[in-house]
């Protein structure tokens, strides 16, 4: 990966990793906030099983066609399960207005009510256009590459009026609660009759569905009105003139720092009266109240698990057809004690969402949480980021005040950004950029062999072929020019050839002849305070390690510089002759060295004193260490 | 490869049944070293090296001997995890064998541990013999350690140990009259479930029925001998994982094993000439009862808030029905080209092989969330059909020989290598899932690429 590239990530990425994405002064809250939806409220009666014939014929028929639902949704077929979905809560709604207390039809009903959220409209538009966006059901894909889809479509060109893509990601969250509170009514009321139980044929097998599946199933609609709330509260709008184009011209790596625009914006999100990550004032009740939420989760998960437990009591004779068995023995899928474990557990966290828990991280270490604080955090966690200040970007790669000028140009000297900028510059400006990759070599090879040196090469990716260009760096003072070493094309096509060594078949391409593709080669001068000629001979102001951006520094409290972004990355540097050494900073140095306005997060971690954190990094570090 | 099955088989004799049919000269000093390198490649290795040291003193009308052996077995299978069985044991023995004029008695105590012994009566002569022999042992048998793919947080690591209690009866018979031998030996095996106190252990049911035949006929200077061996295994092998006293089954695997095995051997001062034909046959069955899958992986996760809540939202059970069964006829010639008098014998052989074999697997991967059930359904149908040949050379040295004082110290080494001509392997897999069906096959894919195995002895007999 090339230098530049790294560093515009790395900036990128830490802006994000602080938490810094906000919206400057010109993005609107309001228009992008959600309207908090009304909570529905209605009284169904008690349930009770029914022996009606009909209506058990229908809801076996919409038994079955729930299982399909479910089957779709986890076979991530969504054009099925919407169509399905619609019919399945029909089917429910008819037994359920012919007989209002009837259990199943009421449990149905509610399972099926939470689940056609995939037919909410705002829902379905949302798939629809990131559908569109990449041509393939996004519902299908892996987590990270649906999240590439929706960064796409947010930089896309929006159509006139379309709100931007966390707006819609918000209200279809938003809009999506009634139906979780409408469904969580109707399982609640299932869930207070002790003794319902449901017959569910499972691919000819008979599945009985208690207390300690609906029980823990309410629950999961409580976790997923918390993550609705918590996704349409928080203000993630991190759009620049209502477009999130900035991010495309944020990976634009041939402007200068000082340049783009899309910098300066990421670092005003950094700021602490930045409105990102504020929570939406109408939303503030709602977001305050989702410690209750999980609570409630909590409480409905332990119900179902109590509920094993006194199953447990009479025996594994009565569970014979439940989807899991609790008992002791071998002929059991899970113990009592476990249930109770897990129930205790679970009311350590429960605590924790109120007041005060301990959690032991070892024998040596705890850590006191009140995770209910975490939730009255609502005016960003800009001000929870360490003491730093952000640096110009017109700074950003200017050498530091002990950096030493050497007269070999090397990887390390900070030229090395211009110099890939520049050669970027110098290429054709029609091939197409996303299959384009710049980076540079101390080697390659020719007919003669093995050539080492400091190189630049680029990779394209044509309609016809594969084409790879190296090209020497050849400096005269402070002056660059680029000159063409090698050249290898191949084009597509190839075919399958057996591999002996490998004991497979390799796919290999044909070397081909193409067309060199041509750089401008016009020579460049490199900034003075990058390439300095004194007393005739040039040097190059050169990093300890490998030249890092200094995107900010790291302050005390009352602003004097504890460290630079850009030594905490390189850390300590040991030379010899040859090599050099780099050591990351202990913790007990970056105990003075980064320092938190309120180490206790806003109360999350109420007894969290300096020491007590980085004594805890220092556990976990030294933890994963030990499991690689 | 023919040498060291046999001495496998010795081997195996000694570490779980101690059947005091060990051929061990009177008053002698053994000690060697042998290795099966038999696959090793990125996906699956195979390799077992044995060392032992031996040393017997005969008494008047008794052997006593001792002997220490050293076991080194590796099985590395990769797949999107590691699964390794190795085996490493050290194992000590010490054991008695008494003639007198109507009666043999014979024990041994081995540190597996293991005792065992035997009683015979027989004539003066020792021309019919009629014996039973008992014995009892807690050997562990191997070691499993079962790794998931990289990065996998969820499942753990899970280590186990075979031990199981092994009860062995056996009853044997020997019959000369003029010049013919004729011998049987029937044993049976059982083994007593054990719960040791582990996190994850396996544990055994397995009851073994070994029945063998011997028929031999003596000529002037050669020997002619037919071996018929029958074997029969009816196992039960389970993967436990135990919280807090508790045992929780996550692994089932009813394995029926069943060989049948002639052996027909000519033999004299520089010729052995012999056939084997061995038919085999490996079941799994599954009999798709609730705890009796071959693999229910929630069970096996560490006692945790997310294993007490996966049986509610995510279960993944994975029943297996195996069949595998197959031939392999094995006739070879081994010649040894100086007379057993000389102080070199060098050992030159070659055993041709020809196998077919087929292997049936149905792998049934059920995964249920909340109220619905998804069922994949594989199956692998492999068909393998191999000839090829064993090279086999051995060189004994007799480093000194008194015949007259019945003394001698010599150093053996054999080797041989597989050296397949043709493996035809025929792959076909299916993919049941819901509505879709993929079928893989292919042909011509490697099964064995080649195998090794070595020995090197020093004998000293006083």
């Amino acid at each position: 990966m090339n230098i530049l590239k790294k560093i515009t990530l790395a900036s990128c990425g830490l802006a994000f990793c602080l938490n810094g994405c906000g919206s400057d002064s010109s993005s609107s809250s309001s228009e992008s906030e959600a309207s908090v939806p009304e909570t529905p409220e209605f009284k169904i009666e008690a349930c009770k099983e029914t022996t009606d014939i009909k209506a058990s014929q229908q809801l076996e028929l919409a038994k079955q066609d729930i299982q399909e639902l479910y089957k779709a949704l986890y076979n991530r077929n969504l054009d099925k399960a919407q169509s399905v979905s619609a019919a399945v809560k029909n089917e429910f709604k008819n037994v359920l207005t012919a007989f209002p207390d009837n259990c199943e039809a009421q449990l149905g009903y509610g399972l099926a009510t939470a689940t056609d959220i995939i037919n909410n409209e705002l829902f379905k538009k949302l798939i629809d256009d990131l559908d569109s966006e990449s041509g393939y059901s996004i519902f299908e894909m892996d987590p990270e590459d649906a999240a590439n889809v929706m960064l796409k479509a947010s930089v896309s060109a929006k159509q006139e009026n379309q709100k931007v893509i966390t707006a819609q990601i918000q209200e279809a969250f938003a809009s999506a609660i009634p139906s979780i509170d409408s469904a969580i009514i109707y399982l609640r009321n299932v869930v207070s009759n002790e003794d319902f139980t449901v017959l569910l044929d499972v691919d000819g097998k008979t599945f009985e569905l208690d207390k300690g599946e609906f029980a823990p199933a309410t629950g999961a609609l409580f976790i997923a009105k918390s993550i609705a709330t918590a996704v349409a509260s928080l203000n993630i709008d991190a759009s620049l003139n209502k477009s999130y184009a900035w991010i495309d011209t944020l990976q634009n790596s041939e402007l200068e720092f000082k340049d783009n625009p899309a910098l300066k914006h990421v670092i005003s999100l950094l700021e602490s009266d930045s409105p990102f990550s504020t929570v939406y004032s109408d939303w503030k009740s709602s977001y305050k109240n989702i410690p209750n939420l999980l609570d409630s989760a909590i409480s409905y998960v332990q119900l179902g698990l109590q509920y094993g437990i006194k199953e447990a009591a009479s025996g594994i004779a009565t569970q014979k057809h439940d989807p899991y068995v609790v008992g002791s023995g071998e002929e059991a899928d899970v113990s009592v004690q476990n249930f109770q474990t897990a129930i205790d557990s679970l009311e350590s966290l429960k605590n924790a969402l109120h007041g005060n828990i301990k959690f032991d991280i070892d024998e040596k270490h705890s850590v006191v949480v009140n995770l209910g604080n975490f939730f009255n955090i609502t005016d960003g966690f800009q001000d929870y980021l360490p003491y730093h200040k952000m640096v110009d970007p017109e700074d950003w790669l200017k050498p530091s005040s002990d950096d030493k000028w050497i007269e070999e140009f090397s990887f390390s000297a900070y030229a090395a950004f211009q110099i890939e900028k520049e050669f970027k510059r110098q290429l054709p400006t029609n091939l197409n950029k996303e299959n384009l990759d710049v980076y540079f070599t101390d080697y390659f090879y020719n007919d003669d062999g093995y050539v080492d040196g400091y190189f630049i090469e680029f990779s394209y990716y044509g309609d016809a072929g594969y084409k790879n260009q190296t090209y020497g760096i050849e400096t005269n003072g402070c002056s660059v020019k680029f000159k063409l070493v090698d050249v290898y094309s191949y084009t597509y096509g190839g075919s399958w050839v057996y591999d002996d060594e490998l004991d497979d078949y390799v796919y290999a391409d044909e070397e081909s002849k193409q067309d060199t593709i041509q750089i401008t080669g016009k020579e460049f001068s490199i900034d003075s305070d990058l390439c300095r000629v004194q007393d005739g001979k040039t040097v190059f102001a050169t990093a300890k390690c490998s030249p890092i951006a200094n995107i900010f520094n790291l302050t005390d409290k009352s602003g004097k510089v504890t460290v630079s972004y850009r030594d905490l990355a390189t850390g300590h540097v040991y030379e010899d002759d040859d090599y050099h050494y780099h050591e990351s900073y202990t913790t007990k140095e970056l105990r003075d060295l980064i320092v938190f306005p309120d180490i206790t997060f806003g109360g999350v971690f109420p007894e969290m004193t300096s020491e007590k954190f980085w004594d805890l990094v220092d556990v976990f570090s030294n933890h994963e260490y030990k499991e690689w | 490869m023919v040498i060291f099955l046999r001495k496998m088989l010795l081997r195996c004799l000694v570490i779980l049944t101690c059947i005091a049919s060990l051929e061990i000269p009177a008053s002698s000093f053994t000690t060697g070293c042998s290795g099966l390198f038999l696959l090793d490649n990125t996906s699956q290795k195979i390799a077992y090296r044995n060392c032992y040291i031996t040393d017997s003193v005969e008494v008047a009308n008794s052997i006593i001997w001792a002997s220490y052996q050293k076991d080194n077995g590796k099985i590395i299978w990769k797949d999107d995890w590691r699964l390794s069985l190795t085996r490493s044991e050290k194992i000590a023995s010490i054991g008695v064998a008494s003639d007198f004029k109507y009666i043999s008695l014979e024990t041994i105590v081995s540190g597996t541990p293991w005792i065992s012994t035997a009683t015979s009566l027989h004539d003066s002569k020792k021309n019919y013999e009629l014996g039973i022999g008992i014995g009892y042992g807690e050997p562990t048998i191997l070691h499993a350690k079962w790794t998931p793919e990289e990065g996998n947080d969820i499942l753990p690591e899970i280590k186990g140990d075979l031990q199981s209690h092994i009860l062995q009866k056996n009853i044997f018979g020997k019959a000369t009259f003029y010049d013919n031998e004729i011998g049987i030996n029937a044993s049976i095996f059982a083994s007593d479930p054990f719960n040791p106190e582990k996190k994850y252990y396996l544990r055994d049911s397995t009851n073994t029925l070994v029945l063998e035949g011997t028929l031999a006929h003596h000529f002037a200077d050669s020997k002619l001998l037919a071996k018929y061996l029958y074997v029969d295994i009816d196992s039960k092998i389970y993967a436990i994982s135990k919280h807090d006293g508790d045992q929780k089954r996550f692994l089932y695997l009813p394995i029926e094993t069943t060989l049948h095995s002639v052996l027909v051997q000519w033999q004299n001062e520089f010729i052995d000439l012999h056939a084997i034909y061995a038919n085999f046959s490996f079941k799994i069955d599954d009999d798709g009862e609730r705890f009796h899958e071959t693999l229910a992986p929630n069970r096996a996760l560490e006692q945790s808030l997310l294993q007490t809540l996966s049986f509610s939202f995510l279960q993944k059970t994975f029943r297996v029905e195996a069949e595998i069964s197959g031939n392999i006829i094995v006739p070879g010639i081994y010649y040894t080209i100086t007379s057993k008098s000389s102080r070199i014998q060098p050992r030159i052989g070659f055993d041709a092989f020809y196998m077919d074999g087929n292997l049936d697997i149905q792998r049934k991967s059920e995964t249920t969330k909340f109220i619905t059930k998804d069922t994949e359904i594989e199956n692998f149908l492999w068909e393998l059909k191999s000839f090829g040949s064993i090279a086999g050379l051995g060189l004994k040295i007799v480093l000194w020989n008194s015949p007259t004082l019945k003394k001698a110290l010599s150093i053996e080494w054999n080797a041989s290598q597989i050296i397949p001509f043709s493996v035809d392997l025929e792959k076909r897999n299916f993919k049941n899932q819901g509505e879709s069906t993929e079928t893989q096959s292919s042909t011509n894919a490697k099964a064995i690429r080649n195998g090794f195995y070595t020995d090197l002895g020093l004998t000293l007999q006083f």
